[in-house]
């Protein structure tokens, strides 16, 4: 998926090297989200795995789950109190496809957009439509396993009874357009109308807690206002310590594209001594980023700057939701 | 002569089945419990 999301990076460079924007464009936050979970499993550094949940049919239609509600992610919980091998335990995995090298979820919701706001349903015949109610899509996305680093070590003994949280949000995580899709990977069009989804990212926590989520929209500060394409998310535990967070695109009617730069998880953060915080999210390796932030502030607004993959510095302006 | 060779090996597989057992016994199979909680925020 990196790789596809990348070709976008480089289409966006081809046409002029400069963003651009696009009427007809807007995030949303899906009311309904079918995933196929085929399982979930922790491993150590070196590898070694045990699964925590394994989906008792083995398709892709018999494990959807609705991420989008509490009550069904609940019901997941209740099957998946397992016994583990004893080890220390530093990655989470979640398994959408088994020998397939992709899944398909559905993604329920509505949209508006262009200069009137026009009101958009999703349509399996349309992908969006103005008449009727929502109804389901389904959406391709390439690749079987997200992996996602535990924030700390999860120690499994004999006398252990642990918990692994995984926290995610779905705010704005899908997008509909009237001028195709942007990325070739999560996505469904018919005739030009699409809907687009960004892999729900999870903040792994060892532990129960209940979190707090900040949303911040971003754009570069040479642009103009309300031009806004990145989001990052954060989460906080009630003594309001970081648990985490990831990034995502953002689409209006006047937001200028900044391509692959908010596509992936945090895979570091830490807080600087003036409370301000360091942050990066993954690039197209395990250890590299695609954005850091070396001071980046909670503040209601805030400008700052940006160092991308490739070492090129920007400044931006971020806006608390 | 014989026997003592024979004898010395007999000595040395007893060792290793010793550390062998004794490894084993080091790298427990015992288990604790997971228990994964999907939460939406």
């Amino acid at each position: 998926m990196k790789k596809e999301l990348l070709f976008v990076l480089s289409m966006s460079f081809c046409t002029s090297m400069s963003a651009w924007s696009a009427t007809g464009q807007g995030s949303f936050t899906p009311t309904s989200v079918l995933m196929p979970i085929r399982f979930i499993s922790i491993s150590t550094a070196d590898g070694t795995g045990g699964s925590v949940y394994s989906c008792a049919a083995d398709s892709e239609s018999g494990c959807m789950v609705d991420i989008a509600d509490q009550a069904a992610l609940d019901a997941l919980v209740a099957s998946s109190t397992i016994s583990i091998a004893d080890g220390t335990y530093t990655q989470v995995s979640i398994g959408t496809c088994k020998s397939e090298t992709g899944y398909s979820a559905k993604i329920k919701g509505s949209v508006t957009l262009g200069a009137g706001q026009t009101p958009y349903v999703t349509s399996p015949t349309e992908a969006l439509s103005t008449a009727g109610t929502a109804d389901y899509i389904s959406a391709s996305f390439s690749g079987c396993k997200a992996t996602f680093q535990l924030p700390t070590p999860l120690v499994i003994t004999k006398s252990s009874d642990l918990t692994v949280s995984l926290f995610v949000s779905l705010k704005n995580i899908a997008w509909g357009s009237l001028n195709g899709a942007a990325i070739p990977s999560g996505c469904t069009t018919v005739s030009g109308k699409s809907v687009c989804m960004a892999y729900p990212h999870v903040v792994p926590y060892v532990g129960v807690t209940t979190p707090t989520l900040e949303i911040y929209h971003l754009r570069k500060t040479s642009e103009i206002a309300n031009s806004e394409s990145g989001q990052v998310l954060l989460f906080f535990d009630p003594s309001d310590n970081m648990l985490g967070g990831t990034t995502r695109r953002l689409y209006s009617e006047t937001s200028i594209s900044l391509g692959s730069y908010f596509d992936t998880p945090l895979h570091a953060f830490s807080k600087n001594a003036d409370s301000t915080y360091h942050l990066e999210n993954s690039g197209d390796s395990a250890t590299n980023s695609e954005l850091t932030f070396p001071s980046f502030s909670r503040a209601a607004t805030h400008t700052g700057t940006w160092t991308d993959h490739a070492g090129v510095t920007a400044n931006y302006t971020a806006t608390k939701q | 002569m014989i026997r003592g060779k024979f004898g010395f090996l007999l000595l040395v597989s007893a060792l290793l089945a010793l550390v062998v057992a004794v490894g084993s016994c080091g790298k427990s199979s015992s288990t604790g419990k997971v228990t994964v909680k999907v939460q939406k925020v």
